[in-house]
């Protein structure tokens, strides 16, 4: 038979075949942080010692302080921003590993993770305000109005708390992780084993859709000039671009060889702030023009997983986690 | 009287030819010229219409090497076309100076930096495929496969576009730097230029065989972007298949098929060599002989791509609609159609060489086989509007079977003519245009 005309029907049949079985249902593991290498070079600016393994931190215009989340003993520290003293420590029942401001002034939304609750530290006074249980392992926060949006990672939920008690679980992809808020209509929640970002009408709760969100993506920003959201891929080692709205899509993104991790956003002066984890290296993002670009790097402290800026003052606040220390950075103009 | 007419008449398509590269160019500058720019300084999404490539004139001392090498080569090459020269002698020796012209071309601009410029700055090259290799690094191959459509959108714009193999491929050998990649990329495009010599020599007489693989040698876009884009490995894949489907062995068939499946795990268009290699077949042998290739052709397509699924979760139709959105969400959403049905085969007929394109449309006025079958995959693509612009490097797989199809009517006497021309014009869009990839 010419060209061995049965044998191509055969091949078919058999792809046809394995093709049946496919897809595996495993995730891949929430992609971490690069470890640290020990600093070669001296952290830009100034260093701190902030308390055991901080991570999360957050910087209050209004008052000035900075908020940072202590490990063993698990602990808020609230510091100076200008003389980078810790003015007081506040005892947490877990510890969080990220922080947002409800707004300036305060509170300090704490997800306190082991523990399922959201806690809510006033300021400048660091007294636990609000006490709310929320889903399991709640890994992030963040503030829309008198709402808060939690991302319960171990829960695959986001709980919506108000007037201090959760009154909806909203369905997420699989352990959502980082959430931010862009204005008052829409919030962002990536999903760090789904690697998905998945987008909700704030108001309504309601979800507006998802978009695949990278190889391994950790934190999430938002941009309220440019309305879109910021992603860490830390796995894929780029910063993605995310149109947020109806139907929201990865539309751009930035190679950061090292790979990405903390993020910090400041909107007026067009920065974003990434922490570079396997080089102790902090780099800016300039968000002008078409294409986003890494003007410069400082070196910092070991172990950089999280970044603040002042946005009054654009002063950025490291934590380094391996040290116990916090670097305070006045960028170059 | 009738010599005039016949000449004439067998001027008349490569005129018109060159009045159509004419016309895309013209209604190209026009409309630059006049209308509100949407994308690359133009209203049609590209710097210069039908060419993406910007006006930057730089002569630099590399330039003048540049000249040398390829004047010795414009001289020395059809002495390798000498029938004395054994086929083997010939196709290691048009090998050697294809790699060497194309190595050379390139450092007419840049230096030796040139030749990994393209994939190494900035941050490991912006839209190239090593900065997708953290992702696959990370995840694990099969599970990068398996999630490979989800991924796609976030990945540099090339990977974004194609089918996972380069990815795949570069995370297999371990390359991860700028060297490897351009390595890599520059070897495979030149080993195009013997793959086109074996090419002809199934469809040609031996003396054409050669001539097509020289007129590869200095084809303009092979030279240029046989160094600087990943394209010219998507070449060499495709001429593989290419060679296979054309032979005429007993297991030269399903190898072919096999090749072609697996090239366009690379990039889906090289699906198009099936498509020129079935016209082949029809217009040499009949229409069962296409119906045949064809079925093989299927028959390997369904079983790789049904095995990679089963092996690693792949989904082939999710990614091939991921990178249609991406596509027309992109670039491509700002360049008209009607332009491109013309500018997008222009493109890729003035950087294959306008005196390739001036053979070549002879050939297809004579009904010549291997051109008839490139104009139609070339006018299917075109109608199809998959590929709008870029297509010097995008149909760069495509530049072998147009010198195949114009080889036989280059006279031997006028061959050095010929491969100066192309010479000249690689040099001249190399010393003036910034070439982009």
């Amino acid at each position: 038979m010419r060209d061995g005309a049965l044998a191509a029907p055969s091949l078919i049949a058999l792809a046809c075949l394995v093709g049946a079985c496919g897809s595996s249902d495993e995730l891949p593991p929430p992609a971490e942080p690069a470890v640290s290498p020990p600093v070669s070079v001296a952290p830009a600016g100034r260093v701190v010692d902030v308390g055991h393994m901080p991570e999360g931190v957050v910087a209050d215009p209004a008052t000035g302080l900075v908020a940072v989340g202590l490990r063993d003993p698990n602990r808020l520290a609230l510091v100076d921003g200008r003389s980078g003293e810790v003015v007081r420590r506040t005892p947490l029942p877990e510890a969080p590993r990220h922080l947002q401001l409800a707004a300036p002034g305060g509170p300090v939304l704490v997800p306190a993770e082991g523990a399922d609750v959201l806690l809510e530290v006033s300021l400048p006074d660091g007294r636990i305000v609000a006490r709310t249980p929320v889903g399991a392992f709640p890994h992030d926060a963040t503030a829309v109005g008198d709402r808060r949006f939690v991302a319960d990672e171990f829960g695959d939920a986001v709980s919506v708390v108000e007037d201090g008690r959760a009154i909806a679980t909203l369905d997420a992809p699989v352990q959502p992780g980082g959430v931010a808020a862009l204005g008052r209509e829409t919030v962002g929640v990536v999903a760090v084993r789904g690697n998905v970002l998945r987008v909700y009408d704030a108001r309504t709760l309601r979800p507006l859709g998802d978009a695949g969100a990278g190889a391994g993506p950790t934190h999430i920003v938002a941009d309220p000039v440019a309305e879109r959201f910021f992603i860490a891929d830390t796995r894929g080692e780029a910063l993605l671009f995310s149109i947020a709205g109806e139907r929201p899509e990865i539309f751009d993104r930035l190679n950061l060889p090292g790979p990405p991790y903390g993020l910090a956003i400041d909107p007026r002066r067009r920065r974003i702030w990434v922490t570079l984890p396997a080089s102790n290296e902090l780099a800016e993002v300039e968000l002008e023009g078409n294409e986003p670009t890494v003007v410069r790097t400082y070196p910092t402290v070991r172990q950089p997983n999280s970044v603040a800026v002042d946005p009054r003052t654009g002063t950025l606040f490291v934590a380094g986690r391996a040290g116990g220390e916090l670097e305070i950075i006045r960028p170059d103009p | 009287m009738e010599a005039w007419t016949a000449r004439h008449r067998d001027l008349a398509a490569p005129a018109a030819a060159m009045a159509a590269l004419a016309l895309a160019a013209a209604v190209g500058w026009v409309l630059t010229a006049t209308l509100e720019p949407r994308a690359f300084d133009s209203w049609l999404g590209v710097p210069n219409p039908p060419l993406f490539l910007t006006w930057s004139p730089n002569l630099e001392l590399g330039a003048a090497a540049a000249a040398v090498a390829l004047a010795a080569g414009v001289v020395s090459a059809p002495l390798l076309a000498d029938q004395r020269v054994g086929p083997v002698r010939f196709a290691v020796g048009a090998f050697a100076l294809g790699l060497a012209l194309r190595l050379v071309l390139a450092t007419a601009r840049g230096g030796v930096d040139a030749w990994t410029a393209p994939f190494g700055a900035p941050l490991r090259g912006g839209n190239e495929y090593l900065p997708a290799l953290p992702g696959v690094e990370g995840l694990g191959l099969a599970a990068y496969l398996d999630r490979f459509a989800e991924i796609m959108p976030t990945l540099p714009v090339h990977p974004s576009a194609h089918p996972p193999g380069t990815i795949v491929l570069l995370h297999l050998l371990g390359i991860d730097g700028a060297g490897g990649m351009a390595a890599l990329t520059i070897v495979s495009g030149a080993t195009t230029v013997p793959l086109t010599y074996a090419l002809g020599r199934l469809l040609l007489a031996e003396r054409h065989a050669r001539v097509a693989a020289l007129l590869l040698v200095f084809s303009p876009a092979a030279l240029i972007y046989g160094v600087t884009s990943a394209d010219a490995m998507f070449a060499m894949l495709g001429l593989i298949a290419a060679v296979a489907l054309a032979a005429s062995g007993r297991l030269a068939r399903p190898l072919g098929a096999a090749a072609l499946a697996l090239a366009s795990l690379f990039s889906w268009a090289l699906l198009a060599v099936g498509a020129w290699a079935a016209a082949l077949a029809w217009l040499r042998h009949g229409p069962g002989s296409a119906l045949r290739l064809a079925t093989w052709c299927a028959a390997a397509l369904v079983a790789v791509y049904g095995l990679l699924a089963a092996l690693t979760g792949f989904d082939p139709i999710g990614a091939l609609g991921t990178a249609g959105e991406l596509y027309r969400r992109g670039l491509s959403d700002v360049r008209p159609y009607w332009y491109w049905i013309l500018g997008s085969p222009a493109a890729f007929l003035i950087s294959t060489g306008l005196a390739i394109t001036w053979f070549a449309a002879k050939a297809l006025a004579a009904r010549q086989a291997p051109a008839l079958a490139l104009a139609g995959i070339i006018a299917v693509a075109a109608v199809l509007g998959f590929s709008k612009a870029e297509t010097e490097r995008i149909w760069l797989f495509m530049g072998p079977l147009a010198c195949v199809a114009a080889a036989p009517f280059v006279a031997d006497r006028r061959l050095r003519l010929v491969l100066g021309l192309l010479a000249a014009q690689a040099l001249a869009t190399e010393l003036l245009f910034f070439t982009v990839w």
